[in-house]
C-alpha cells in the first residue's frame, strides 16, 4: 500500500492568491511527489509545477482515456454516502479533491463537476462540513498515517482579527495543537489583503507582483 | 381571556402587515425603504410608508402610489387605502436605509470595506452608540466569508435589545454570487442601566460631604479607603 497521490482538480475559473496559498499548503503537507493538479489551464503551468505535477486536461478525461483505470481513484465528495475509510487505501491510490473556493452553504460543485461525471469511481465523504483544499489533504493524509480519524480534532469556523473588525472563515479546519490549521501566508493575506513577500518571491520569482 | 377570533384578527394584521413590508422591501431598495405602518380607520386602512427619497415612493404625478393602492388593495385585500409617503426622521440611525445604501454601494461595485468604514463613521457621527456591520458573500470573488466591522458598544441581548437596537438584513445578487448585508444600530437613548458617570465635585462641596462624615467618627474608614484607592 503506498502512499496516496492527492489529485486537486482545478474548478476555479483563474487562480486567485487565496487559491495558490491553499495549493502550496496541500503540496507543503503532500509532498511535490505525491500532489497532482488536473484541469490547470495552460497559462498557470509554470506557477504550479513547482508545487506538484501538472495536467492540463481534467481527471475525468485522464479516467476516460484509461490513462488512470477507475478503480484506483477515489473522489472525496461531500455528498457521498459512504465515509472515507482506511481500507479504501488498500483499494485506490488517487484521492481527487475539487479545487474550488467554496461558497457558504456550499452548492455541491464537486458532485456536479466530477461525482456525477465520474460514475465508474467511488466516492467517499470526509464529514458533512465543508473543508479548504489543504484541510482536505491534511485529512487523507492522517487517515493514512494513523490508520483512523479519531485523534484528529477539527475547528467550525475561524476568527481572523482585522483593523477595525473581523472576518469569520466557514469552514472546517483540522485543529493541531488547539489551533486551526490554516494554510502559511493565508492570515497575512486576509490582513493586508497581500501575499506576503516570501511567497510572492516564491511563486512569482520576484518577477511579477500579486495581482 | 381573549378570545380565539381576536387573536386571529391580530395575527391577520401582523401577516399582512409583514407581507406588505417585504413586498416594499423588495421593490423599492432604490428609494431607501425603512419601513411601513399599517393602521385601520374606520373607513378603511392608512399605510404609512417611511423611505429615504419619498419622490421615488410618489412617481410623478403620483403614479407609483396609485399602482401600490390598487396592489395594497387587489393582492393584500386592503379596503380603501389612503397612503402617506413620509420621509425618515433620521436616516443614518435607520439600519435598514443603512443596509440599503450598503448594497447599493456594493452593486455600483465600491470597494466593500470602504463602504462599511464610511457608513460606520455616518451612524457614529449620527450619534448612534455603537453599530455593526457584517457583509458576507464571495468578497473578492474568492472563497466566502463573513467580514464583520464594528464600533463603539453593541447590545445583542438583554431587554434592551428590544428598544435601543435596530437591525437589518438585505441581500445583493452580484457577480460572484448572493451578498448578504446586515447592519445593528445602537440607538443613542436615556442613560442605560450600565452607564457609569463619575460625578465632578467642587472642593467646597467636597468639604460639605466630609464633614459629617468626620462628625460620625468614619474618617479613619474614609483614609483608608482613599489610601487602598491610591
Amino acid at each position: 500500500m503506498g502512499k496516496p497521490v492527492i489529485v486537486i482538480e482545478h474548478l476555479e475559473e483563474g487562480l486567485s492568491p487565496w487559491l495558490v496559498l491553499e495549493y502550496r499548503h496541500a503540496s507543503m503537507l503532500a509532498g511535490r511527489d505525491n500532489l497532482v493538479f488536473t484541469n490547470v489551464p495552460a497559462k498557470y503551468n509554470n506557477i504550479l509545477a513547482r508545487y506538484g505535477r501538472v495536467f492540463n486536461e481534467s481527471i475525468v478525461d485522464l479516467v476516460k482515456k484509461k490513462v488512470i483505470p477507475p478503480g484506483d481513484v477515489v473522489i472525496l465528495d461531500p455528498k457521498a454516502s459512504r465515509r472515507l475509510e482506511y481500507s479504501d487505501f488498500e483499494r485506490a491510490r488517487y484521492f481527487v479533491i475539487g479545487g474550488i473556493l467554496g461558497d457558504h452553504p456550499p452548492r455541491g460543485r464537486t458532485f456536479e463537476y466530477l461525482t456525477s461525471r465520474l460514475p465508474e469511481c467511488e466516492s467517499r465523504s470526509i464529514g458533512d462540513k465543508q473543508f479548504s483544499i489543504d484541510g482536505a489533504a491534511y485529512y487523507v493524509l492522517y487517515l493514512y498515517s494513523n490508520g483512523d480519524d479519531k485523534g484528529l480534532n477539527f475547528i467550525d469556523g475561524v476568527d481572523i482579527e482585522i483593523e477595525g473588525g473581523s472576518v469569520h472563515l466557514p469552514y472546517r479546519y483540522p485543529a493541531v495543537e488547539g489551533r486551526p490549521l490554516l494554510a502559511p501566508g493565508l492570515e497575512y493575506y486576509i490582513k493586508y489583503r497581500r501575499l506576503p513577500p516570501e511567497v510572492v518571491e516564491e511563486v512569482y520569482g520576484g518577477r511579477l507582483r500579486e495581482k | 381571556m381573549v378570545g380565539s377570533r381576536v387573536k386571529q384578527y391580530f395575527i391577520n394584521l401582523g401577516i399582512k402587515k409583514t407581507m406588505i413590508d417585504q413586498f416594499l422591501g423588495n421593490y423599492f431598495v432604490d428609494a431607501g425603504y425603512a419601513g411601513v405602518e399599517l393602521y385601520k380607520t374606520p373607513t378603511g386602512h392608512r399605510v404609512v410608508i417611511y423611505a429615504e427619497y419619498p419622490g421615488r415612493l410618489i412617481g410623478r404625478g403620483g403614479s407609483v402610489i396609485r399602482k401600490l393602492t390598487t396592489i395594497f388593495q387587489t393582492r393584500f385585500g386592503l379596503e380603501n387605502v389612503n397612503i402617506t409617503v413620509s420621509p425618515v426622521p433620521d436616516p443614518d440611525l435607520n439600519a435598514r436605509v443603512v443596509a440599503y445604501r450598503i448594497v447599493r454601494a456594493l452593486e455600483k461595485e465600491i470597494p466593500y470595506r470602504r463602504v462599511m468604514m464610511a457608513m460606520l463613521k455616518r451612524i457614529m457621527d449620527a450619534g448612534a452608540l455603537g453599530a455593526e456591520i457584517v457583509i458576507s458573500g464571495k468578497l473578492r470573488g474568492e472563497r466566502a466569508t463573513y467580514e464583520k466591522m464594528r464600533t463603539g458598544k453593541i447590545y445583542k441581548a438583554g431587554d434592551l435589545v428590544d428598544y435601543i437596537v435596530d437591525r437589518a438584513v438585505a441581500k445583493t445578487l452580484l457577480k460572484p454570487g448572493i451578498f448578504g448585508v446586515e447592519v445593528i444600530i445602537v440607538k443613542p437613548s436615556i442613560p442605560l442601566p450600565d452607564q457609569v458617570e463619575i460625578k465632578a465635585l467642587k472642593p467646597e462641596e467636597l468639604q460639605s460631604l466630609l464633614q459629617p462624615a468626620k462628625e460620625s467618627g468614619v474618617e479613619a474608614t474614609g483614609e483608608g479607603g482613599a489610601s487602598e484607592g491610591k
